[in-house]
């Protein structure tokens, strides 16, 4: 288990009513309504805990008929918490890390199911931005404007600025009225 | 509108309190849900006295409606999103502070004011 994914889970830990929970699981399999029942909280509240718990890989779920079932994913805790201590800090993973869980940060503050909610005023996020809708476009294909403009609208209704930043910020690059994403 | 606003302080403080205690049971995030709930309440009673300045006595109480119909129309459309995307963090949220709306709408219908048609908030389950 490397530092971030360790941290995940003590951070996801850290909650009574989440820890309830697994005790609960440790025992067997349940759904939502029968964690519910038995921790006395509502089944959206349960809901909420489990999609912490699933996203730090403390459980797993799967269909059984009409109910969603969880399970304890018993391996994560086999893990000896002094293996993820005795493990080596890489520093330039640990950068990238820090860089990823940046972007992501900004990519989360200012996206909304996939459309960008304004246009970040500092250039540092709004070039995370653009890198993200630069994404849609494929590499070594050359687009008509109308094109570059079609998709852009699909993040943002003001494709100009969009386009002219991502020029300017060497994402993609122009000839003509004729656009390329940048290699 | 005494009652209406004694009803919010006084839930308000029942809140409180209960955040207080879930943060010192360590369940932060269900505290988190609770203060949502508190910070609907103060909205509420916000949106009540301004619209109390503004309006006569005998159109407060459908002005506040129209108010905080508009609001949750808002939440709906957010809540729609998180269920279109699968997004159970938000749409738990979203489901709280319709709930909470609802609540205090139905007590202010209770203390003393029966809106004709009422409001048209979408019915979420609220247990």
């Amino acid at each position: 288990m490397i530092e971030a994914e360790a941290i995940r889970l003590f951070k996801c830990l850290a909650d009574k009513s989440r820890l309830q929970i697994l005790k609960n699981l440790v025992q067997e399999d349940m759904y939502a309504e029968r964690l519910a029942e038995r921790l006395g909280l509502t089944a959206a509240t349960i809901s909420f805990h489990m999609k912490k718990l699933e996203d730090a890989g403390a459980v797993t779920s799967y269909k059984d008929q009409y109910y969603t079932m969880y399970s304890l994913r018993q391996e994560i805790f086999m893990t000896n918490i002094i293996d993820i201590i005795k493990e080596e800090s890489d520093e330039a993973r640990e950068q990238k890390q820090r860089e990823e869980a940046y972007r992501k940060k900004v990519l989360m503050s200012f996206f909304e199911y996939g459309r960008l909610k304004s246009i970040p005023a500092q250039r540092k996020k709004e070039r995370i931005c653009l890198e993200e809708i630069a994404k849609s476009f494929e590499a070594d294909r050359v687009y008509e404007e109308k094109e570059v403009n079609e998709i852009i609208e699909r993040f943002h209704a003001d494709f100009c600025t969009i386009r002219r930043d991502m020029i300017s910020e060497g994402i993609m690059e122009r000839e003509g009225m004729r656009y390329s994403k940048s290699k | 509108m005494k009652d209406f606003i004694e009803y919010i302080d006084s839930s308000m403080e029942d809140l409180q309190k209960e955040e207080q205690e879930l943060i010192a049971a360590d369940r932060k995030d269900e505290s988190n849900l609770v203060r949502i709930r508190s910070n609907i309440f103060g909205i509420a009673r916000t949106l009540y006295e301004v619209t109390a300045k503004k309006e006569s006595p005998e159109n407060v109480t459908d002005a506040y409606l129209e108010k905080t119909d508009k609001l949750a129309g808002n939440w709906e459309l957010s809540l729609q999103m998180a269920e279109e995307h699968d997004d159970i963090e938000k749409k738990v949220i979203e489901e709280v502070k319709l709930c909470t709306i609802q609540e205090i709408n139905q007590k202010l219908r209770e203390v003393g004011y029966d809106r004709s048609g009422s409001n048209q908030i979408i019915q979420v389950s609220c247990r």
